[in-house]
């Protein structure tokens, strides 16, 4: 459980200049009586009553939570604590609440106080005396909700208000519902929101909907502009065209077309950029392969595709299966002068991108041209490039994230500048390399961004990358200190907090996250264009603003689903009932919510997936694999936070003698990417197990020691 | 006395190995835990606890490939 708090609409800041807000809560006199019978009938209190619909309230905001009321009743305030869950019926939550209010003791003072109730009080304070208090006479409900107006919008304390009034209403009416069944806001009304929020309809340059076609057309137009630069080399828009016409028709002539996947097996260069773009040319279906990735992993992706021909990179190392043809990839191809063309429509797919699944196999994921065109297009539009600006290719060709790096600026005229390994690596060089380019867009998860920050830090140079405007937090969720602190040292670099998901091209929501006199709160914003965001409860209906519930993206930038697993695809991928007639909706498993103007917010997860180093994985995936070495009898893998990243710890029971951490880490590595290899691997007994008999995973991260 | 100091540090960043395990020099420390993110805290870390700065040419992944590597890294930044 969860201490509650309100989500606020600012950071706290321990200087903010606080000043109250009043908004009327307005609640009729005959609602304030039945609450008044219902607590009489229950031989309960006025203020147990009213603490019990607080508390109903911040559960309908947050799922299962304990909630601390601080009560103010003629005497020194108290601090009432009550748990309750969505499942909890309002006339047991009011026999919690008498009986907290009894055991209440007296708040202390200093830390803040989330919620206030005042029965019968003096006239009301100056300044807040908690985030927000309500003001009531006994038996009366015509009183008032004051909010710390550094802390809240006047709009979200008018929802709390008018979301109070309706729990009140609702729970007096039928005191034996549960929690979860109070309807807070009337359907109608939140469908409302819903349409006016997803207004995103937009016509995003619609000259060419296949993404090499703007390409070319922009090779047409800046023949001699620098397209691609890496270590020792540079390709103009023209180079960039021959050779990638050129390989094109080489693929075409081996069979390549519309939904025939091409695999790539490339370190970031500038042959995988023409490669990827070749692909699309000749009409198929881009699939990268990561060379770092372990033969296991790389065959299985191949097999699951059905690849059959793949293009290797310099330096690559490829074990070729024997169906397969390997095509090494140079920069000198033939060029002849023959047309190419492609019989390719926006519908079909542009990529097949492979992520971690939860059943201990990687899926692929179907994106079309007209999905990644949208993105790409919104992108343009949001934080438009210039023509020789300068975008840095650094993220592994393996993650979605590296799309837009290499397809964005080639779209509009922009520059890629390809990233050398080391350079990624190591913070030092890589501040150095941004700044000698004067690169103006790139990207970091948290993690990264911490080392980089840190480097900064220390070599202590100010405002080290002048040229730098945006900079794109991925991976996941960007902690509001580490935003600041960005701002400390980049006061000129704004940065793109966008939201999504291999499964929605990349992204599908956006917030631009501007330097503020304190922490700035981190939202992931409205929908991109033509993208619709929902948040709902779990019976599939949207939540009122404020609630928890699970994020949905849909719209044009949607994948087609799973590649050959129907199955997953209809249980992901479900109808959208306020899309256009036939679309689709998919499940983030995230959770998340809205600010009272609509804003997401978005935080954690509702599975077991986590992200390292930016990298998203399956923990079961990873359980599987383990459970698959013939001396592992069972395993568990565990996520623990550290910092702006997560450390993954496999913890395993054995069938015989224990064949050590280290033989396991080479098992896991020998089929799994490095970043979903565990950092500890531990062999204990017999699992901890909780009340109801399941593993207990955070009695497992608490117990067992640092070190193997 | 500084070998001992740069391995008690590195060996921070090994979680594959135990506390009485045997650190041979050419071990690849790829397989004793130690992941990219892991090898940019050492490097911080090395630099501040021995009080050195590594070489720039020292930032590499055949650097990070052994203890060995690593400690010619160290020692190369105190030739002149």
């Amino acid at each position: 459980m969860t201490m509650a708090a309100l989500p606020h609409d600012f950071s706290r800041r321990v200087a903010a200049s606080r000043s109250v807000g009043w908004v009327p809560l307005g609640i009729s006199d005959t609602t304030a009586r039945a609450l008044h019978e219902l607590c009489e009938r229950e031989r309960c209190d006025w203020v147990d009553g009213l603490v019990t619909m607080i508390v109903a309230l911040f559960v309908r905001y947050l799922g299962d939570a304990e909630v601390a009321v601080a009560v103010v009743c003629g005497r020194a305030p108290l601090l009432v604590r009550v748990a309750a869950a969505g499942d909890t019926t309002i006339r047991a939550l009011l026999y919690h609440a008498h009986r907290a209010v009894k055991a209440a003791e007296p708040a202390g003072s200093g830390s803040p106080i989330p919620i206030l109730l005042e029965v019968g009080g003096s006239p009301p304070p100056a300044i807040p005396v908690a985030d927000m208090s309500i003001h009531v006479e006994v038996g009366r409900l015509d009183g008032s909700l004051a909010f710390d107006t550094s802390l809240f919008r006047r709009v979200t304390a008018e929802r709390v208000v008018s979301h109070l009034a309706a729990v009140v209403a609702h729970a007096t009416g039928d005191p034996d519902q549960p929690i979860e069944s109070l309807v807070i806001e009337p359907l109608e009304r939140r469908l409302a929101d819903v349409v006016e929020w997803n207004c995103t309809d937009r016509v995003l340059d619609r000259a060419s909907c296949r993404v090499h076609e703007s390409i070319a057309a922009q090779a047409h137009s800046t023949p001699d502009a620098i397209a691609v630069i890496a270590s020792g080399c540079a390709l103009s828009y023209a180079e960039l065209e021959r050779r990638s016409r050129a390989l094109a028709r080489l693929l075409q002539k081996r069979g390549a077309g519309p939904e025939v996947p091409i695999g790539v097996c490339a370190p970031r260069c500038p042959e995988a950029v023409i490669a990827c773009v070749a692909i699309l040319r000749a009409g198929a279906t881009y699939l990268p392969l990561d060379p770092s990735y372990p033969a296991a992993r790389l065959d299985l992706m191949i097999a699951d595709a059905a690849v059959r021909t793949v293009l290797v990179g310099p330096g690559a190392r490829f074990a070729c299966p024997s169906h397969v043809t390997a095509i090494a990839l140079t920069l000198d191809v033939f060029d002849g002068d023959a047309p190419l063309d492609a019989a390719v429509s926006p519908d079909h797919l542009a990529y097949v991108m492979y992520t971690s699944g939860s059943t201990g196999k990687p899926k692929g994921v179907m994106i079309t041209h007209a999905a990644v065109r949208n993105t790409l297009a919104w992108m343009q539009d949001a934080y438009p490039l210039r023509v020789g600006d300068l975008v840095a290719h650094k993220t592994s060709i393996s993650f979605t994230d590296s799309i837009w790096e290499i397809l964005w600026p080639l779209m509009v005229g922009a520059q890629l500048a390809v990233i050398d390994e080391d350079k990624v690596r190591f913070p030092r060089l890589l501040v150095q390399e941004l700044r000698r380019l004067r690169v103006a867009v790139t990207q970091f998860v948290p993690a990264q961004m911490r080392q980089f920050l840190d480097e900064v830090e220390r070599t202590g140079v100010p405002d080290p990358l002048p040229d730098l405007r945006w900079v794109f937090n991925g991976g996941e969720a960007l902690p509001p200190a580490l935003a600041r602190e960005w701002f400390r040292r980049f006061p000129r670099t704004l940065i793109a907090n966008a939201y999504g998901m291999t499964e929605s091209a990349i992204y599908g929501t956006n917030f631009v996250v501007e330097p503020a006199d304190g922490e700035p709160v981190v939202l992931v914003g409205y929908p991109i264009a033509n993208e619709r965001a929902y948040v709902l409860d779990r019976h599939g209906q949207p939540c009122a603003p404020l609630c928890t519930g699970e994020i949905y993206l849909a719209g044009d930038s949607l994948a087609r689903g799973y590649l050959g697993r129907p199955d997953l695809t209809a249980e992901r991928f479900v109808p959208d009932p306020w899309g256009p007639a036939g679309s689709r909706m998919y499940r983030t498993g995230d959770r998340g919510r809205r600010s009272s103007t609509g804003e997401i917010a978005c935080f954690g997860r509702l599975d077991r997936q986590v992200k390292v180093h930016g990298g998203r994985v399956e923990l079961g995936e990873v359980e599987a694999l383990l459970a698959r070495h013939p001396a592992v009898l069972q395993a568990v893998v565990t996520a623990r936070r550290d910092g702006a990243d997560h450390v993954l710890s496999a913890y395993y029971t054995c069938r015989g003698a224990d064949p050590g951490p280290r033989e396991l880490f080479r098992f896991l590595s020998g089929e799994l990417p490095s970043y979903m290899v565990p950092a500890r691997l531990i062999a204990i007994e017999k699992f901890p197990l909780t009340v109801n008999g399941k593993i207990d995973r955070e009695c497992l991260d608490r117990e067992a020691p640092a070190h193997n | 006395m500084l070998e001992q100091r740069f391995l008690a540090v590195l060996r921070r960043h090994l979680p594959l190995i135990a506390p009485a395990d045997e650190l041979p020099s050419d071990a690849p420390l790829r397989e004793l835990g130690l992941d990219s993110m892991a090898t940019v805290r050492l490097v911080m870390e090395l630099e501040s606890e021995l009080g050195v700065v590594l070489r720039e040419s020292s930032l590499t992944t055949e650097t990070f490939a052994d203890a060995a590597s690593v400690w010619d890294a160290v020692r190369k930044t105190m030739e002149p």
